[in-house]
């Protein structure tokens, strides 16, 4: 049977989604310049209780004529109630002027006289919305919340353009809605932003105060359990006060990272939470910035006294910005810490003790059974296991199912002298069960065998950073490894699991040690070492997880595949359960690549909706047809230069409906073009349904072409375009496959010349009125992918009509 | 007094504490640009000052400008229009120089017309995109992670020239405009004896104001009532018997005042220039900068850096690139027009670039908004005067400007081509009071017949 796929596993808890589509009531409006993708850096609070309804602020850039915001998941809705653009300078200093008139009578005397005496044309005018109005009749609080929400970090003179706009956001929890990580995503006429995290609790939620610097005693009292959120602003640091009682085990679980897992433009890359508890004498009993290898703090407190007790929030280089939102849940709950073994065979019964705190009797210490089941849509190669207390539900660790036998580690066997006696192929359930601890193996390997040494740890979400060496009996070394990225993403920035690939020199003993690299250890060290012939498999990502289709639309996104084991075989990306009259194009990825870019496109009678679309990829691998879902991701970078590659919950399509339902564009043939090397080849592509006027000077240029090839001789027909694509001999390789991705679009000068007004400055609006423009575009929508890439070196500008379905290509010997 | 317990009384100390103010004069009467002055004379076995065995020796100066942040080279000195508009960006056609087929960015009309004077290195190749080591890299030439901090160029240069070899002047040998260039040691292992001297102050001021030389709002006058007050106050020195130590500090206050009230300090006047001519430079901190540098140079100081930052555009890059290369481009054309009018570029080596380049792929996404990264993998150089040639480019980038297509330049054959003119042997010792058998720089990979820039030398 073939191993199951446990690679790509979501950085997300546990719980699988179902979507629901959701529909807007408005029609899109023409777009923007493409290059204006829409994008949300941060939403606060990040997540709400089940059974209430949250007012959400989203803050982004591109952002204008929001017209949805979508959740991932059921039970949880998402209402846009409004747009605001950041405020001027100009406006900030009337606002700074006003709250400060509120705040203070002689202030307010003193802005009546100059507003008195400022002529009607100088008065600044705020955006209308409640809360810069009426300042006067607006509690303190409130006047915080104005300042908090509308001055900010912007009182620091930092403006971030990438979080400067505002969506007003209405989100509804249903009662039965499952706790949780989601996805919120907003729509807007030119695209859909980036996903960002929303959790789903079943706690009490507060917020923080905004108040600066308060005393103690003018803290709210909270009470517990909780899930505390808030936002830090450069050098804050928030504050939150409850009671407890002695004896109270309580645990403080921070999200931050895990909300915002990385940012661009700081360093450290992530918002770096730490957590300090304050007893009633301000003392400070408790501290955590790290839970182990995880930025995102846990404080672990055995309460010492019944009293007063105070944490504080903040980021661990006083650094602060509005993306700086966090979540903290403050309970005696369930909290796993460690779990043995980390996985099993699957079909076989096993229970895990888990280790912990607040597990129940013994408090520190559970037995867990897991599933093991081998049944279909069980679970892919790693689960996530959950326990329960009262029927609360503790934080999720992830275990591995696998197919092959399975031993547990037996010690002792700290030398190569007390190894442990193993067969392979096999996984060995280990642990590196104090500081120095160190395990030895020792299994029969035939001469000749290329095996794998695949160990399992920091993946399953242990602390251990393994160290594994392989020797033959006399004790050289024939390979060792410490770190191994495997290419699975996530937001982990330490690929502290090890890999090796050894050929074994004959028939014999061989032994295989494993150690922690940092010389660390204890009961929650514990990893999986699968040990065997190599089993090649693969994953694939699409990015982004997110796209906007225009009905009867291509639209490229890419599919990066991870090969594991040595596979080099080639991989077909499909859709998969689709709804009818979606296409995706290009979905070949050819043997020895990683990367390719295709296309998916929508049904020319799509309305407007957000569709979660369900892709996967299927390869041979040893004469099986191996099937493995497509994850679909977002690339993020982290501190101005690393690349990460995050896993997203589900793949999700705004589609935009068409004013004319016109059948989808076809390309003619079947198979890759040919193009040989010095040469050129003829594609034809058809476009059912319509009719171009004579001399349409539609133009075509490649997106990221391969080296050596460029588009030439575009010509229309009645119903076809039809071009040439030329290999240079020099610059183009024989033998390279891949896919051209195609756009097409309108020389605006040539639009003129062709009778149209004025080169529309909202592009699309002016184009959709002229019979020629139509034709390509379905719609006026067409022109909505993206107009005006501003001017060019000559000065043009260029409509864009949108992409062509992927076009597989081969270069051949000429 | 003010909340900060500084005194203000008008006209005499403005806005400073009183133990400030006896600080600076005390600092002055020490002079700290005469550090290298004392520590010469305190110090026993000096350093070898006699060179090593030069070659041709044309240039007895380098002026530097180093464009720290790391200037992007596709819109400077290596244009790459064909790449379309997600690598050239909005910023126009590049424009053809005076120089034939060699075209640079759309926004340098001025140095466009100067090409025949300088050359471009558009292969400049070390592969580091950390501002701290890609500086280190660019302005020592040697790799980062060794034992040893090896000294910048300028410190070299000043090792050499300044002092007891050909440059002998009261101004310090290795002068930086305005700020030191903070992310790496200039001097590295040489000590802070190698230290650039940092003027502060803004030459674009009313009065150029020079760290230690020139005071704002202090006339002559008054810094000779501070000497005297100094002097009443020193009771140390009164009490003590003369000693060397305190005599050198003797020697080092007059060599300070001097600068401060004699003719040395006047290099810094812009006011003895005409105006059309602090014009045509350009009236900004840069502009006058280049000035600067030119009678600074005139007056006999082998090396002078002026730095100019702001260039690491992350965000915004577009906007400051229209803002600030104009800046550039009437300093540095104005710089090159003068030295030559005034017979002096021959003689001085003018260096222009920054520790990388930037990235050729536009970054149009969040948060970047049309920004670009750092690109340490190629980047652009100018180099001109000192007897190199003009008008040629050395080594060429590939289509996109991603990477060296043909012919690398490491920082440190940079280096060598001008020790080389400035007759000093890159492959002879580099004298330091540490004892340690060191190169002046190290050799290229061809080993000792590799020739240095000979395209341009």
């Amino acid at each position: 049977m073939r191993r199951p796929a446990r690679r790509f596993v979501l950085a997300a808890s546990a719980g699988v989604v179902v979507f629901a589509a959701l529909v807007t009531s408005s029609r899109a409006a023409d777009g923007p310049d493409d290059r204006k993708e829409p994008s949300v850096g941060y939403v606060y609070p990040a997540g709400g209780r089940k059974a209430t309804v949250v007012q959400v602020l989203a803050a982004g850039q591109n952002l204008r004529g929001v017209t949805a915001a979508s959740v991932s998941g059921v039970g949880v809705s998402a209402k846009v109630l409004r747009f605001m653009r950041p405020l001027s300078p100009q406006q900030l200093a009337e606002l700074r002027r006003q709250l400060a008139a509120a705040a203070d009578p002689r202030a307010r005397d003193r802005v009546a006289r100059r507003d008195a005496k400022t002529p009607e044309a100088e008065v600044i005018e705020l955006p209308d919305h409640p809360m810069l109005k009426d300042f006067d009749k607006k509690s303190p609080k409130e006047l915080r919340d104005v300042a908090a929400r509308f001055i900010g970090s912007a009182a620091r003179r930092q403006v971030n353009v990438q979080i400067a706009e505002t969506v007003e956001i209405e989100v509804t929890i249903d009662r039965d809605a499952a706790p949780g990580d989601r996805e919120i995503r907003l729509v807007t006429p030119s695209g859909l932003t980036n996903p960002l995290r929303f959790q789903v609790g079943a706690l009490p939620e507060a917020m923080d105060d905004e108040v600066p610097n308060p005393a103690t005693r003018d803290l709210a009292l909270i009470d517990l359990p909780v899930v505390l959120n808030g936002q830090i602003l450069p050098g804050d640091a928030d504050r939150f006060r409850f009671r407890a009682k002695r004896g109270q085990r309580l645990v403080f679980d921070a999200s931050a990272r895990r909300l915002v897992p990385f940012l661009a433009d700081a360093v450290p890359g992530w918002f770096q939470a730490t957590m300090s508890l304050y007893d009633g004498a301000g003392e400070e009993i408790a501290f955590a910035d790290d839970y182990r290898f995880d930025p995102d703090p846990v404080l672990f407190v055995d309460v010492p006294a019944d009293g007063e007790y105070v944490l504080e929030v903040r980021d661990a280089l006083w650094r602060g910005r509005e993306d700086f939102v966090y979540r903290v849940t403050v309970s005696d709950e369930p909290f796993i810490t460690g779990m043995f073994p980390l996985g099993g065979r699957a079909g076989s019964e096993r229970t895990a003790t888990v280790l912990g705190w607040n597990l129940g009797p013994s408090s520190s210490a559970a037995n867990l059974p897991l599933d093991m089941s081998a049944e279909e849509g069980a679970g892919g190669g790693v689960r996530w296991a959950v326990t329960k207390r009262g029927g609360v539900a503790s934080n999720a660790l992830p275990y591995a199912v696998d197919d092959l036998p399975e031993c547990d580690e037996s010690e002792p066997n700290d030398s190569a002298a007390t190894a442990q006696t193993i067969t392979i192929p096999g996984n060995v359930n280990g642990r590196i069960g104090k500081p120095g601890d160190v395990d030895w193996f020792t299994f029969l390997g035939l001469g000749g065998d290329e095996i794998v040494v695949d160990v399992e740890g920091r993946r399953l979400q242990s602390p251990i950073d393994s160290l594994v060496t392989l020797t033959d009996a006399t004790g050289k070394v024939l390979g060792w490894n410490d770190d191994f990225d495997d290419g699975s993403g996530g937001i982990g920035t330490h690929a502290a699991d090890s890999f090796l690939r050894v050929k074994l020199p004959a028939y014999g003993q061989y032994r295989l040690k494993i150690a922690d690299a940092q010389a660390h250890g204890g009961p929650e060290f514990g990893y999986r070492v699968r040990i065997g012939l190599p089993a090649p498999d693969f994953g694939v990502f699409a990015t982004p997880s997110g796209v906007r289709v225009p009905a009867g639309h291509s639209v490229p996104f890419t599919a990066r595949l991870v090969r594991t084991d040595g596979f080099l075989g080639e991989v077909e990306v499909r859709l998969k359960d689709a709804p009818a009259g979606w296409m995706l194009s290009g979905g070949r990825i050819p043997a020895g690549h990683t990367s390719v870019r295709m296309t998916i496109a929508a049904p020319p009678d799509a309305v407007d909706a957000v569709v979660p679309l369900q892709l996967e990829a299927v390869a041979l691998i040893g004469g099986t047809e191996v099937h493995r879902a497509v994850v679909a991701a977002d690339e993020r970078m982290q501190a101005f230069i690393y690349k990460h590659v995050v896993p997203a919950q589900e793949f999700a399509v705004a589609t935009v409906a068409a004013r004319r339902n016109q059948p989808p564009v076809v390309i003619a043939g079947t198979g890759a073009v040919r193009i040989p090397a010095g040469g050129a080849a003829t594609v034809r592509i058809e476009l059912p349904g319509r009719e171009l006027p004579r001399g349409f000077d539609v133009r075509l240029a490649l997106d990221e072409g391969p080296a050596g090839l460029r588009i030439e001789g575009v010509r229309t027909e009645p119903s076809a375009i039809v071009f040439t694509v030329r290999a240079d001999a020099a610059a183009a390789t024989v033998g390279t496959t891949d896919n051209l991705i195609v756009e097409a679009y309108l020389d605006l000068v040539g639009l003129a010349a062709f009778g149209a007004p004025e080169a529309p400055t909202t592009p699309g609006k002016g184009d959709a009125k002229k019979p020629g423009a139509k034709s390509k575009a379905p719609d006026g929508k067409g022109a909505a992918k993206g107009a005006g890439k501003g001017d060019g070196p000559g000065g043009l500008r260029r409509l864009a009509l949108g992409y062509l379905p992927a076009i597989p290509f081969e270069i051949v010997a000429k | 007094m003010r909340e900060d317990g500084a005194v203000s009384e008008p006209g005499l100390i403005r806005g400073i504490t009183r133990r400030d103010a006896l600080r600076r004069i005390a600092i002055v009467a020490a002079g700290v640009p005469m550090a290298a002055t004392l520590g010469r004379v305190a110090w026993a076995g000096d350093a070898p000052t006699t060179p090593p065995t030069a070659k041709t020796a044309r240039a007895k100066a380098v002026i530097e400008i180093w464009m720290a942040g790391g200037p992007c080279h596709i819109d400077t000195f290596d244009p790459k229009p064909e790449a379309g508009e997600d690598y050239a960006g909005p910023l126009g056609a590049p424009i053809q120089t005076n120089a034939d087929g060699i075209r640079i960015g759309s926004l340098l009309p001025l140095l466009a017309k100067q090409a025949d004077k300088y050359s471009i290195i558009r292969s400049m190749s070390h592969g580091n995109n950390g501002h701290e080591t890609a500086a280190y890299i660019t302005q020592t030439g040697r790799n980062p992670g060794e034992r040893l901090v090896y000294p910048g160029f300028g410190a070299v240069v000043s090792l050499f020239k300044g002092g007891t070899n050909a440059y002998t002047g009261v101004i310090p040998p290795y002068v930086v405009l305005t700020a030191p260039l903070g992310r790496f040691s200039e001097s590295g292992f040489l000590g802070p004896k190698y230290a650039p001297f940092a003027t502060g102050g803004d030459p674009n001021q009313r009065r150029f104001a020079v760290e230690g030389i020139v005071a704002e709002g202090i006339s002559d006058e008054r810094q000779k009532d501070r000497r005297e007050l100094l002097h009443k106050l020193d009771a140390l020195g009164h009490a003590l018997p003369k000693s060397p130590g305190l005599e050198a500090l003797d020697r080092c206050e007059d060599k300070a005042y001097d600068m401060i009230l004699g003719d040395a300090g006047r290099v810094f006047d812009l006011s003895e220039e005409k105006d059309p001519v602090r014009d045509s430079y350009g009236r900004t901190t840069f502009g006058q900068s280049c000035l600067v540098a030119r009678r600074l140079v005139e007056t006999g100081v082998p090396y002078v850096t002026i730095h100019v930052g702001g260039w690491d555009t992350h965000k915004q890059h577009f906007e400051t690139m229209r803002r600030r290369l104009p800046d550039l481009d009437r300093g540095v054309s104005t710089l090159l027009q003068d030295l030559a009018g005034r017979g002096l570029l021959d003689s001085t080596i003018v260096w222009c670039g920054g520790e990388f380049g930037r990235t050729p792929k536009v970054l149009w996404e969040a948060p970047w908004n049309g920004g670009r990264g750092h690109h340490g993998r190629c980047f652009s150089t100018l180099v001109a005067g000192g007897g190199f040639k003009g008008g040629v480019v050395v080594g060429t980038t590939d289509k996109k400007g991603e990477d060296v297509a043909d012919r690398p330049v490491h920082p440190r054959e940079l280096h060598g081509a001008m020790y080389e003119k400035l007759g000093i042997d890159p492959d002879g010792p580099l004298p330091n009071q540490r004892g340690l058998d060191v190169t002046v720089t190290d050799p290229l990979e061809g080993g000792a017949d590799a020739k240095r820039l000979p395209e341009i030398a």
